[in-house]
């Protein structure tokens, strides 16, 4: 089995506080791997260390088998990582086509200024929801008109748009309904099948067991336990969230 | 269910899709209130027909040719200085100093063209180069941290200090007669003003166009089609009139011209740059701006920098058209005038909403209630109470729920 990434020994300190400290695994190519803990255990961190959002303070990054710096979102996409956080880090006010190329705009240079290639943006932004969602989307209503469940879909839609080899999910399902949760883990399941690796940070122990083909326990900051599918129950889950045993 | 089998909505769908349960349980009150949130310029627009038309059955001569063009030179100074205050609350911050550093800018250019002798055109750079080096100033200080109301209002009582020491209270310039005046007096000759007005005209119907074409690829449905027509055809009578108004009353203003150019590219820069779609989301939601990989610090500093510029030309223009500066140059009623006409205009205090035009609906709407209030010989403070009024109605519209007031 082929690993997409490996972090080793990744460690990140605030003030007085250790939010990571020696967090080491690897993360197989193609698979879904979820990151599961209470809150303050580090996943949000680790998170915005692999998008490039913080930086660490120890600790290296392989993908693809090379040490990579990851100093900015912008070298996180052009290394292949598209995040979806858990607030969707959408603009309310900027519409569906805006929002979707937000940081990456398909321009031209006219007058020393970068000149939207707004047709061809539109035409880009309705391929790739018509190919990952099937609701029926107006590209110039802005963002703050969507629905919760168009929300979440344009934000993943916005992270497959580059093609990205991993996807993190930042608590992907915490803001749906029933529905709209079964259309998210259906999406999951298909990215995988297409062979993109998704990591997925989850409260809801249910989901994680339902799709996650390896999980990764976080415990104030450090990796309290990991197990492939089907080598742990969710009791075992639950004492290694809270605490009450240590497993790996 | 995979979900896959995507579809996007076709042009104008989004008029022709049935009403939601949501609209259906809405009283007409609240869905106007709601419209008029979203439609904020046309509602200004529809303010200001009211104010002129009140005005005029008051006064006759308020929509007289003089009247008209010396409004239409009146509005540019508040006009200029809310474009560039557009650029700062689009990021979610605030400016109290650029009044005062209107009158600066104006006071550096007055005492080099006119004290100094030197050509207006070094003087007019000095002066803009000046009012950009102080909001970058303000800027650097605002990225580190500090919030831009205090670092601003600091700036006030700074810049207010420093035109009393380049102008003492019983020292004044008097432009009058000179090239600055003579420039900000300038009014194009009846055949320019209506090649202006064409191109004024052409640029209407081009952001007309291109308004509805976006997020609608493809052929425009008929009703559309004729919607956008009839909008057009509005656009290009009321250029008509306008022209022919300011051609009547003495040609069409050099300082107007300047303002328009300014308006027509500022809203081509917010609409169809990367960059203006990047001010917008540094306003809108910095976080989600800065992961997206926008450089949030440069666009603050870009904000001030035009914020700078429009504030030089707005004290230049001001001292032209009043004929000198003093140490009331730039007060601080100006900026107080030009935040009330972006609110009213639609631009929101916490920044990522509004447009460039903003700037002009809401200078013309607090510029002819001061014309008006001098017109009809009221007291001045009748204009700060209509002006109160206005200001408190168009933040109110934004922030009251209609949905929960008007329940049906």
């Amino acid at each position: 089995m082929t690993t997409t990434l490996k972090v080793t020994d990744i460690s990140k300190h605030y003030a007085g506080v250790w939010a990571l400290e020696s967090v080491t695994f690897s993360v197989p190519s193609g698979k879904v791997v979820a990151l599961v803990g209470e809150n303050g255990a580090g996943k949000s961190t680790f998170v915005k260390i692999l998008a490039g959002v913080q930086q660490p303070d120890s600790g290296t990054i392989e993908i693809g088998g090379s040490v990579r710096t990851i100093d900015s979102p912008v070298i996180a996409a052009a290394l292949g990582i598209q995040v979806v956080y858990q607030d969707l880090a959408l603009c309310d006010e900027l519409d569906i086509v805006q929002n979707m190329f937000l940081g990456h705009e398909r321009t031209r240079s006219r007058w020393w200024l970068r000149h939207l290639k707004r047709q061809e943006m539109e035409h880009a932004a309705a391929e790739a929801l018509g190919r990952f969602s099937k609701r029926e989307w107006i590209l110039s209503r802005k963002v703050r008109q969507l629905s919760g469940g168009q929300r979440q879909a344009l934000a993943i839609c916005r992270a497959m748009l580059e093609d990205p080899s991993i996807l993190i999910l930042d608590e992907p399902t915490a803001a749906l309904g029933v529905a709209e949760t079964k259309e998210v883990i259906d999406l999951i399941k298909e990215l995988r099948a297409k062979g993109k690796t998704v990591i997925m940070v989850s409260h809801d122990l249910h989901e994680v067991r339902e799709i996650a083909d390896h999980t990764v326990v976080f415990r104030h900051g450090v990796v309290a336990a990991e197990w492939d599918r089907g080598e742990y129950s969710g009791d075992d889950l639950v004492a290694a969230i809270t605490g009450s045993r240590q497993a790996s | 269910m995979s979900i896959l089998e995507g579809k996007v909505a076709r042009p104008g769908d989004d008029q022709l899709l049935p009403r939601s349960p949501e609209r259906r349980g809405r009283s007409r009150i609240a869905q106007l209130g709601d419209a008029m949130k979203v439609h904020r310029l046309a509602t200004v627009t529809v303010a200001i027909v009211i104010v002129f038309i009140a005005f005029q059955i008051a006064n006759s001569t308020f929509l007289g040719v003089e009247n008209l063009w010396n409004m239409s030179v009146q509005i540019v100074p508040v006009g200029l200085l809310a474009l560039g205050l557009v650029f700062v609350l689009l990021v979610g911050e605030i400016d109290l100093s650029s009044a005062a550093l209107s009158g600066v800018a104006a006071t550096i250019a007055a005492r080099m063209a006119i004290n100094g002798g030197e050509p207006l055109v070094v003087a007019v750079i000095v002066a803009v180069v000046v009012a950009v080096a102080f909001t970058s100033l303000e800027a650097l200080i605002i990225v580190a941290g500090v919030p831009s109301l205090i670092v601003t209002l600091g700036g006030m009582i700074a810049l207010g200090g420093a035109l009393l020491v380049a102008l003492p209270s019983s020292f004044e310039v008097n432009t009058a007669g000179t090239t600055l005046g003579n420039v900000g007096n300038f009014a194009f000759a009846p055949y320019a003003g209506w090649i202006i007005g064409a191109l004024v005209a052409l640029c209407c119907v081009a952001l007309l166009i291109g308004a509805e074409r976006t997020g609608n690829p493809g052929r425009l449905p008929i009703r559309r089609l004729v919607w956008l027509a009839a909008k057009c055809v509005a656009a290009l009578a009321v250029v008509a009139v306008v022209v022919e108004e300011l051609n009547r009353g003495g040609g069409f203003p050099l300082p107007l011209l300047i303002l328009m150019v300014l308006l027509v590219a500022a809203n081509w820069f917010l609409r169809s740059t990367s960059y203006g779609v990047h001010l917008y989301a540094v306003g809108g939601n910095r976080d989600a701006a800065r992961r997206a990989g926008v450089r949030v610090r440069s666009f603050v500093f870009l904000s001030f920098a035009v914020l700078g510029v429009c504030s030089a030309l707005s004290g230049l223009i001001s001292a032209a058209y009043v004929g000198g500066v003093s140490a009331a140059s730039g007060p601080s009623s100006l900026v107080l005038d030009a935040i009330a006409a972006v609110v009213i205009g639609g631009v929101s205090l916490s920044g990522g909403k509004g447009s460039a035009w903003a700037a002009l609906v809401g200078a013309i709407l607090i510029g002819s209630i001061a014309d008006g209030v001098v017109l009809l010989g009221l007291a001045t403070q009748v204009q700060d109470f209509v002006t109160a009024g206005m200001l408190v109605l168009a933040v109110s519209i934004d922030s009251f729920s209609f949905k929960a007031l008007f329940r049906r």
